[in-house]
């Protein structure tokens, strides 16, 4: 790790103590936007921290981006870091100007109806469902398919309507209803990659989440069982909780190290199975994590005065979005598949960061 | 603290390697010196390793003056995956490379460095593993088989078993109590090395579910060890035996164990499409477990114990060697024979006959769940 991701860490985790108590995650559940949280992430540099620096930003890639928001998940930040660290970081490579205070991006799928405007800009039509946070985003990066390839689009959506809807752990997930809304030429830039392949970078995203939330979900429960008393003795004496939660720690070192790996590569499309892997994983793990931990936990994790909850409602909804294990999967067993039985190991040493790139399609 | 994985990159200089090795198997292959089979690291074939030491690929991080060639920890890894991936029959010397020869480099005398090596890394001299015995598994320290002082060495009496390829060995590592054991159960065990062709050792072979007799059980009957044969000192064989392990789990072979059958179920799923989906799942942690694996290869070439990491690896990787056959047979059904012509149905045979092991091998599923437990502050 270089030194100013440790510096921006340590600062991150003073910070996120600080201005996500609980009390505060679960007003955000509620619906309240947490301005002080933000402003503090402002002064720390974090939601800018990867847009390019002629745009006031650190110009940090998405390496650096999956950290920070890994960090964050660990706190349950009740705040689009995430999504703001990748929409700055796409714009930086498609455009290179500011964006937004806080952004999101939404792959703009087949919903979206384009049509030209004099001037190069253009107009949209259409309903899109479940994007992160629109409500409070001054922009949205809409992701669309046109013929020469992918394009972003930023949509202010004050400028439309949005139905604020929320996902399983009560964060922003919000339609957007576009009816022939501009967007001049300077709100479009062309972007050099594939749709898919930021589909993928969202996933990445998620996934870094979802370790954050899931080692914060070990350490909570090994507290708990060496806390709680049963039988004369701390549960952690017990076998067979011993054994789930080595379990629990298996699986997180495990989406861990294939997340940092993945982030390490995440720019180049030709890495992209690294990505799949790493959605994958984590999305299996989280449903094994949280429900071992509400195994340790008995009923008081039941409950909503625990802090279990900020952190397994987070991971039951994570690792249904961007694609859940079976999604990615199916695309990683469909190209391994492809390379038959002489190509098949040629290619899984390819698809380390220090393999020679491999086939992806 | 919860045990991460640092992210590992093979160097640059790895790549000609992983070419060479290739090469070679691919030579090998063609002039039918082998049929790749899953497990393959336990398959004996002392004529392959001879080849391969003269290649230079055993005892490759030792010093050169004992006949290694001073390579890495990572160079290492990109050879013996490749050998895995390939299910060649590297048996032989797979326990003298892996785990014996380190012992004896960091804790064996000036005499017995020269003198066993640089035969090892020639592939010429085979080790087993003298830890188990009839009454003692999981339980390690609570080892039988005595020596007693003696003028100028040790008389040593008891049994081993569960020796993989023992009766085929030159030599064994064999961890004996030397004192009475004492209120830490711990202190009074010294690892000995034990010339199987010497007299005093009788040993029988044992047949495993896959009619291979793949270990064997070794009787000490007065056998006598010089003074010299002792590793590290006398009493030391706890500290000994637990680094000797934690370099007995670390490797890929506790994942590639299969990689022979993954091979064949790709092969039919060509034509399935719906067998693609759980393809991907076990892509995925096999991916996850090299990406590990390669991470535990870095901690050694650093110098860092690799204990807990190696135990990680070591449980979720044999968990993954045990599903595997499990998911293909559900995913392309087969009635699994070993010896069938179609090389599906044997690797499916083969793998589930040997999947037991697997878990159990190097300290079980248990033991090493208790080991991260302990890691983790739960015991
Ligand atoms: C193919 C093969 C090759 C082998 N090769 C060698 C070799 O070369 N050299 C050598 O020395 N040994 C070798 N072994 C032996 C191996 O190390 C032992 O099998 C292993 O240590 C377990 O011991 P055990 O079989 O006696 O089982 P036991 O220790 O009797 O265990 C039986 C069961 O009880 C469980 N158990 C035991 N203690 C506990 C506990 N405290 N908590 C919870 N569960 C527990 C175990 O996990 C296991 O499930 C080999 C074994 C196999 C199968």
């Amino acid at each position: 790790m270089n030194e100013t991701l440790t510096a921006i860490a340590a600062t991150l985790r003073g910070l996120l103590e600080q201005h996500c108590t609980d009390k505060i995650v679960k007003s955000a559940e509620a619906g309240v936007w947490c301005e002080p949280l933000w402003t503090a992430l402002e002064n720390a540099g974090v939601p800018l921290a990867t847009a390019p620096e002629r745009a006031d930003g650190l110009g940090l890639g998405l390496a650096e981006a999956a950290f920070i928001a890994r960090i964050a998940a660990s706190h349950a930040a009740p705040a689009p870091v995430a999504e703001t660290l990748l929409a700055n970081w796409l714009w930086g490579q498609a455009q290179g100007g500011p964006l937004a205070r806080v952004a999101s991006v939404h792959i703009g799928d087949s919903h979206v109806h384009q049509t030209l405007k004099t001037g190069g800009g253009r107009s949209l039509t259409g309903v899109l469902n479940g994007i992160p946070w629109a409500r409070h985003a001054g922009a949205v990066l809409l992701v669309l398919d046109d013929d020469e390839g992918s394009l972003l689009a930023r949509v202010d959506p004050k400028g439309a309507r949005t139905t604020p809807r929320a996902n399983l752990a009560d964060e922003p997930r919000d339609g957007l209803i576009l009816e022939a809304a501009e967007v001049t030429a300077g709100n479009l830039a062309r972007l050099p990659l594939p749709v898919e392949h930021v589909a993928a970078q969202l996933a990445l995203m998620r996934a870094a989440q979802i370790v954050g939330a899931m080692e914060t979900c070990v350490t909570l429960t090994i507290q708990y069982a060496n806390e709680r008393v049963q039988f004369g003795k701390p549960i952690a004496r017990f076998q067979a909780i011993q054994h789930q939660i080595a379990l629990m720690a298996e699986l997180v070192a495990a989406s861990g190290v294939v997340l940092e790996q993945a982030a390490a590569t995440a720019a180049d499309p030709a890495r992209a199975p690294l990505i799949w892997t790493a959605k994958a994983l984590a999305s299996e793990a989280a449903g094994q994590i949280a429900a071992i931990a509400h195994q340790v936990y008995g009923a008081m994790g039941f409950t909503r005065e625990c802090r279990l909850h900020l952190f397994t409602r987070r991971l039951w909804a994570w690792r249904e979005e961007c694609g859940n294990e079976n999604h990615w999967n199916e695309k990683l067993g469909a190209l391994a598949v492809r390379q038959g039985p002489e190509g098949l190991w040629p290619w899984i040493v390819g698809i380390s960061p220090s393999g020679d790139a491999p086939a992806t399609s | 603290m919860l045990p991460t994985f640092e992210p590992t990159s093979l160097p640059e200089s790895t790549r000609t390697l992983r070419a060479e090795v290739r090469d070679f198997l691919e030579g090998e292959l063609s002039a039918g010196s082998f049929v790749p089979r899953p497990n393959s690291w336990t398959v004996f074939d002392a004529a392959f390793s001879r080849r391969l030491g003269a290649r230079g690929y055993i005892g490759m991080t030792w010093p050169t003056e004992y006949g290694g060639r001073g390579a890495s920890s990572l160079d290492r890894f990109v050879v013996i995956e490749e050998l895995l991936a390939h299910g060649a029959p590297v048996g032989a010397h797979w326990i003298a490379d892996r785990q014996s020869g380190g012992q004896i480099l960091k804790f064996g005398s000036e005499d017995k460095k020269r003198a066993l090596l640089p035969r090892i890394a020639a592939g010429e001299c085979f080790f087993g593993i003298g830890m188990s015995e009839p009454d003692v598994g999981s339980d390690l320290a609570s080892v039988r088989s005595r020596g007693e002082k003696v003028d100028g060495g040790w008389k040593i009496n008891g049994t081993k078993v569960w020796t993989t390829n023992g009766h085929r060995a030159h030599y064994l590592i064999a961890l004996i109590r030397t004192s009475p054991p004492a209120q830490n159960r711990h202190q009074g065990l010294t690892q000995f090395i034990i010339d199987l062709r010497r007299p005093g050792v009788r040993i029988s072979p044992i047949e495993n579910l896959a009619k291979h007799d793949e270990f064997c059980e070794i009787v000490f009957e007065d056998y006598m060890a010089e003074d010299g044969d002792v590793l590290g000192a006398v009493g030391q064989g706890w500290q000994l035996v637990t680094h000797e392990l934690a370099q007995e789990r670390s490797g890929p072979e506790r994942f590639m164990s299969d990689f022979p059958l993954l091979i064949e179920l790709v092969r039919r799923a060509m034509s399935k499409p719906a067998a693609h989906r759980d393809i991907g799942r076990m892509v995925a942690r096999l991916l996850a477990l090299r990406e590990m694996s390669i991470s535990v290869a870095g901690m050694l070439t650093r110098g860092a114990s690799p204990d807990l990491a190696a135990a990680l690896v070591k449980d979720m990787g044999t968990q993954f060697e045990r599903d595997l056959p499990e998911l293909a047979r559900l995913v392309v059904a087969s009635e699994p024979r070993v010896g069938a012509e179609d090389g599906y149905d044997d690797s499916l045979a083969r793998t589930i006959l040997y999947a037991p092991s697997f878990t159990l091998r190097g300290g079980t599923r248990e033991v090493l769940r208790g080991i991260i437990a302990k890691h983790l502050g739960l015991r």
